[in-house]
């Protein structure tokens, strides 16, 4: 199979056989992959939050969206970094997993979800920047949530099968 | 100690939680989600004791928001991380990563329980207190970060 010889030559690349054949990288890159995951976590939380009307409503909802969601994609940068290296360094043994791919998936739909409210919802958030939000924009605050949660765990996964 | 954590591994609810293959997984999935509340909750109040975030919020307000995420954030973590010790009890207790982190953690609780106490009795005390205000910032967020790491590095001692 194409994807499995591919996956496999990457994890023997001087790349990959540096960070596996060390006893410390593997656990430094988590570790650093971890404080970048719950940062994307917490800080869409609290914008998914303040768009479901649940919490933060003290602000107008384009501030909130503005100050946290540069938090959520610097962290997701990081998070990308890490477990990029990550998975180059077990390659093989990733693309095995169906609970990987789940993983993957969960995030095409969270990022699905980000770009219909940037570019659908978020546009008319004049009309409910103060008040109740609207539905629409309840959706996808409740998607978002269900959708990072969902990598969350699956990504845990992941990790009892390595 | 060890005949002890012998003994909880043994019981018919440590066994339960070894056995069902989806249980310990699903524990841990919820104890990071709860590290992301809590570890976010507190950036957020010690990025504005710093002045880098929400420098024009008052801090009172910031405080009666995030405070209750990150105490009911520990509770669930507190509940979590005990199942997991439940499931597996010679990982953790005797290991110095995770003594290390109960103490930062109980250190790192008194400080933001003091802070919310002191907020509470007098709102303006930290706004007129910028240098105790970093200072105690910088340690909450070092402690934090230590927490998170000495966490992970559990599983490799």
């Amino acid at each position: 199979m194409a994807l499995h010889d591919l996956s496999v030559a990457l994890q023997d690349s001087a790349l990959g056989q540096t960070i596996g054949g060390s006893a410390w990288l593997f656990p430094t890159l988590e570790t650093i992959h971890l404080f970048c995951l719950t940062t994307v976590l917490g800080s869409i939380a609290i914008v998914d939050l303040r768009l479901l009307g649940l919490a933060g409503g003290g602000e107008p909802a384009s501030v909130v969206l503005r100050r946290y969601t540069p938090f959520t994609w610097w962290a997701f940068l990081g998070a990308a970094i890490s477990g990029g290296l990550l998975f180059v360094s077990r390659a093989g043994a990733y693309t095995d997993l169906p609970v990987f791919y789940m993983k993957l998936g969960y995030m095409a739909l969270a990022a699905l979800n980000m770009a219909y409210f940037h570019f659908f919802i978020e546009p008319t958030v004049a009309a409910w920047d103060r008040g109740p939000p609207a539905t629409a924009a309840r959706i996808a605050g409740g998607l978002s949530l269900l959708f990072w949660a969902s990598v969350v765990v699956c990504a845990r996964q992941v990790g009892f099968h390595m | 100690m060890d005949g002890f954590l012998n003994w909880v591994g043994h019981t018919p609810f440590s066994l339960m939680l070894q056995t069902q293959a989806w249980m310990i997984p699903t524990i841990q999935s919820i104890h990071i989600l709860a590290v992301a509340l809590v570890f976010t909750s507190a950036a957020v109040l010690d990025l504005r004791l710093l002045g880098v975030l929400n420098a024009q919020a008052r801090l009172p307000a910031l405080v009666h928001r995030f405070a209750p995420w990150i105490g009911w954030g520990v509770l669930l973590l507190a509940v979590t991380g005990l199942l997991n010790m439940v499931a597996e009890p010679t990982r953790a207790l005797l290991n110095h990563w995770f003594q290390l982190k109960m103490l930062a953690l109980a250190i790192v609780c008194a400080l933001t329980w003091g802070l919310a106490a002191q907020i509470k009795t007098r709102p303006g005390a930290w706004d007129r207190a910028p240098l105790q205000a970093k200072v105690l910032a910088i340690l909450s967020l070092a402690l934090w970060a230590f927490i998170v790491t000495a966490g992970r590095w559990i599983a490799y001692t």
